[in-house]
């Protein structure tokens, strides 16, 4: 974990620019909103966020970053090396970071907090996280028979959240066992027989895939034990998919709602 | 290694095959990425409401495909058509990704939303090469098969365009690569209808499709009313095509390869090609679909691409050994 | 009895620029009557016309009793059959299989081989001596065989009026010699109309010649008649002698040096 300063800034950014939502909720949670000057299309949280100039979506345009006149900008490494590797020949001060799960959620934030001089800052977010969390454990260590879980990210076809994602491990820290976790590769077609006979306890659905009816008048659901038992959780795409601070509400969300509290 | 069978052996290759066909759809029903005793196997949801309609909507599939292709490899006299020649599979995309990206969540006539638009989009899509290739009454045959070249082209474009614009790749993507795994009872209630009016179709128009054998002009005149009998089997074998792919997306090669398989082996005679075409297409798909649901299981892998990894190989080797033995 | 009467015919691919310019002429019953005459001149262009791939503009063409143009497309097919000059054998095929695709004029639409159809092919390859061929792949028959089971298939469409189109154009001579007496043969129960493009071989087996240029007719009539060197010159521009063969009397034409 280091402290982000290979970049070294010589001033406190000003300008930041993000081109990621989770990005954007990052620096909001670490008090930089006002220094914020662009953010993308698909950012949405928090609501002051509509304000900001818009740079792209997922791929942004080079002519709008520049006119804004950006200190920092901060890109998500990996899915945008290609913008990454544009802004910096274009001289511009990049900072990508890597959230790829609920930990490093953690550690992206701390180094965030270094680069934009606000260590103490994200050392306190951090420090809330992580008691959270701790909180979530201990109310989970005496539950006796784990519950099965399984995170549905597409309908048709079926297609689970599997072993090694960011819903995966968020399914850890919620203390339940992710039957997607069995099949190889990270978002594989699932097979409905498979899904029936394993009988999960509850089901985990991005809002606005589908409906509860559907599902509930459907012969080949209808008898798994989470569609009998209505223990379907609707939750909102944003926060399930999005790697930035809120994955504590979700993880906090789906704990209370598997384990009736 | 062309065979002409007599009218006897005619029947018995039918008969055999439909029995043959029964037995492994049977068979694959103990079969999937559940292990359950032949005995719960009866009682429980998982063979009722999941694998029997999946193995029986596998079969009608392949009808669906196979026979489209055996029609429209006949009507064009190009044995590179395949069902989706005329624009079938480019407007069905087209349809599909409007729906899917807009989440678009209708139901019509018990048909939802992803379907029912991937159905409309492939007739009109035919609808549109048909009538750009009508120059005076009549289509010939090229014409048609350019202007579905040419549709085909312009729905990718229009494709590509929904998918950057909406960001909806991954489901784009994976309805493309054609999966029968959500197979339900009301899948295969809609397909029937299709399969059985687009095969009788076929059937009783054998004699059409063997005097197109000659060429269009002998066809003319052996009575064959041309343009007519390609009006009607162009739009039996979209019907089918389009009902193939709003059900379960794109598979391919079961439309291109069936027929010319089986013409390899039994020859182009239509009154027999067209029966057994189907029925080799059937089964092709239920094993397929086996292969598809139990080789990873429980992870399922898209039909198209067993269809494709295990049968082009294998035509290449069947025609291989075809100009081995001799033209 | 007539078989075929054309009065008047104007014909072609453009309306404008008709190919034939009013042809008259008929075809009695057991005739074998050979259209001739130089490239242009007409000939394919009427043999498609008869066979109902090209709509005439004016005249009539009455086949038996009936215009052509009250005749649907099976009933035309029924008394009219067609030998193209050319035909792609088809891979796969027999020779039974395709002399039986000459019945298809008489299937119905859910029927298919009757007994009926059967017995036509049957005797259709009889009468064309390739019964010995019956069973074998049609791309596998030579020229000459292939010649004679295309015409088979044209037989047992069962018509009064058999059209060939060139039917010996392609064949070396002693194939030429046959298909033109097998065809004298046929002409029992019915008339055959073929173009020729030689005009001893047309002289020598037809019963009725009727010369064409430049879609009009110049002469019809016996090969005698028509054979002149007058109608010859005036067909092809070319000065020849005739004389007649010493065995047969039959007329033929020898070029002048």
């Amino acid at each position: 974990m280091f402290a982000g300063i290979a970049y070294a800034l010589p001033t406190v950014p000003q300008r930041i620019i993000s081109a990621m939502p989770s990005i954007t909720e990052m620096l909001y949670a670490l008090d930089l909103g006002d220094q914020i000057v662009g953010v993308t299309s698909n950012c949405n949280y928090p609501p002051q966020v509509e304000k900001k100039a818009k740079v792209g979506g997922f791929f942004l345009n080079l002519e709008k970053v520049v006119s804004l006149k950006p200190d920092l900008i901060v890109m998500l490494k990996g899915a945008q090396d290609q913008d990454i590797k544009k802004f910096k020949r274009f001289g511009l001060t990049v900072y990508p970071i890597n959230p790829d799960s609920v930990k490093g959620v953690m550690d992206s934030l701390i180094e965030l907090g270094g680069v934009t001089g606000k260590q103490a800052r994200a050392r306190k977010v951090v420090q809330v996280m992580q008691k959270r969390l701790g909180k979530i454990k201990i109310d989970f260590k005496s539950i006796l028979k784990r519950k099965k879980v399984i995170v549905i990210v597409g309908h048709k076809p079926l297609i689970v959240a599997g072993a090694g994602t960011f819903i995966d491990g968020i399914l850890i820290y919620a203390g339940v066992d992710n039957i997607g976790a069995q099949v190889k590769g990270e978002y594989p077609q699932y097979s409905l027989e498979k899904l029936v006979n394993e009988n999960p306890d509850c089901l985990i659905i991005p809002q606005g895939m589908i409906e509860l009816a559907k599902i509930k008048s459907d012969k080949r659901w209808r008898d798994i034990e989470a569609v009998k038992n209505n223990k379907i959780l609707f939750i909102d795409p944003d926060t399930l998919s999005r790697p930035g601070p809120r994955v504590v509400d979700v993880v906090e969300e789906i704990a209370a709602f598997v384990h009736d509290k | 290694m062309i065979r002409k069978l007599k009218k006897k052996e005619e029947w018995l290759a039918i008969a055999g095959l439909a029995g043959i066909l029964l037995l492994v759809m049977f068979l694959s029903l103990f079969l999937g990425s559940v292990l359950i005793s032949p005995v719960d196997l009866l009682n429980s949801n998982i063979l009722w409401q999941i694998r029997l309609p999946r193995v029986v909507l596998a079969a009608f599939i392949g009808l669906l495909l196979s026979i489209s292709g055996v029609l429209l490899q006949g009507v064009l006299r190009n044995p590179l058509a395949d069902p989706y020649i005329l624009g079938i599979s480019a407007g069905g995309a087209v349809g599909a990704a409007i729906s899917i990206a807009l989440g678009a969540n209708f139901v019509v006539l018990g048909i939802s939303s992803v379907p029912a638009m991937a159905f409309l989009f492939s007739l009109v899509a035919v609808y549109v090469v048909y009538k750009l290739s009508q120059v005076g009454g009549r289509t010939a045959p090229e014409t048609l098969i350019l202007a579905g070249v040419a549709l085909s082209a312009f729905c990718a474009a229009i494709l590509s365009l929904i998918i950057i614009m909406t960001g909806s790749l991954q489901s784009i993507y994976f309805w493309l690569l054609g999966s029968l795994a959500s197979a339900s009872w009301s899948n295969v209630i809609t397909v029937i209808p299709y399969a059985l009016v687009g095969a009788g179709v076929a059937y009783f128009y054998s004699k059409e499709l063997n005097a197109l054998l000659l060429g269009e002009e002998m066809a003319i005149t052996l009575g064959v009313d041309v343009e007519k009998t390609r009006f009607i089997l162009i739009g039996a074998a979209s019907l089918m095509a389009a009902t193939a792919v709003s059900v379960s997306g794109l598979i391919g090669f079961v439309g291109l390869i069936i027929p010319h398989w089986i013409r390899l082996i039994i020859g182009p005679n239509h009154r027999v090609l067209v029966p057994i075409s189907a029925l080799s297409g059937m089964l092709l798909m239920v094993v397929a679909d086996t292969i598809s649901r139990t080789i990873l299981a429980p992870m399922e892998i898209p039909i198209g691409i067993i269809m494709s990894l295990v049968g082009a190989p294998f035509f290449l080797y069947l025609l291989r050994r075809r100009r081995i033995e001799g033209k | 009895m007539t078989v075929l009467k054309i009065e008047n015919l104007v014909c072609g691919y453009d309306p404008k620029k008709p190919i034939i310019k009013g042809i008259s002429f008929s075809v009695k019953d057991g005739q074998f009557v050979g259209i001739v005459g130089p490239n242009g001149s007409g000939k394919t262009t009427l043999l498609r016309s008869l066979v109902g791939l090209l709509k005439h503009q004016d005249g009539s063409i009455i086949i038996g009793n009936h215009h052509i143009g009250n005749l649907d497309r099976r009933e035309l097919a029924r008394r009219i059959a067609f030998v193209p000059q050319l035909m792609e054998p088809i891979e796969g095929f027999t020779v039974e299989d395709l002399v039986l695709l000459g019945r298809i004029p008489y299937f119905d639409r859910f029927t298919f081989e009757t007994d009926d159809d059967y017995e036509a092919v049957r005797w259709a390859i009889e009468e064309l001596k390739v019964g010995k061929l019956r069973e074998r792949q049609i791309d596998e028959l030579s020229g000459g065989e292939f010649q004679r089971v295309a015409i088979a298939r044209a037989l047992a469409q069962e018509p009064r009026l058999l059209l060939l189109d060139e039917p010996t154009s392609h064949l070396d001579i002693r194939f030429q010699v046959t298909i033109c007496k097998l065809l004298r043969k046929l002409r029992s129960h019915r008339s055959i109309v073929a173009t020729f493009h030689d005009l001893n071989l047309a002289s020598r087996f037809c019963t009725k010649l009727v010369l064409l240029k430049d879609g009009e007719v110049i002469a019809e009539g016996h090969p005698d008649e028509v054979v002149t060197p007058q109608n010859i010159w005036k067909a092809y521009r070319i000065k020849v002698q005739v004389k007649k063969t010493d065995k047969t009397q039959k007329t033929r034409y020898v070029m002048l040096p």
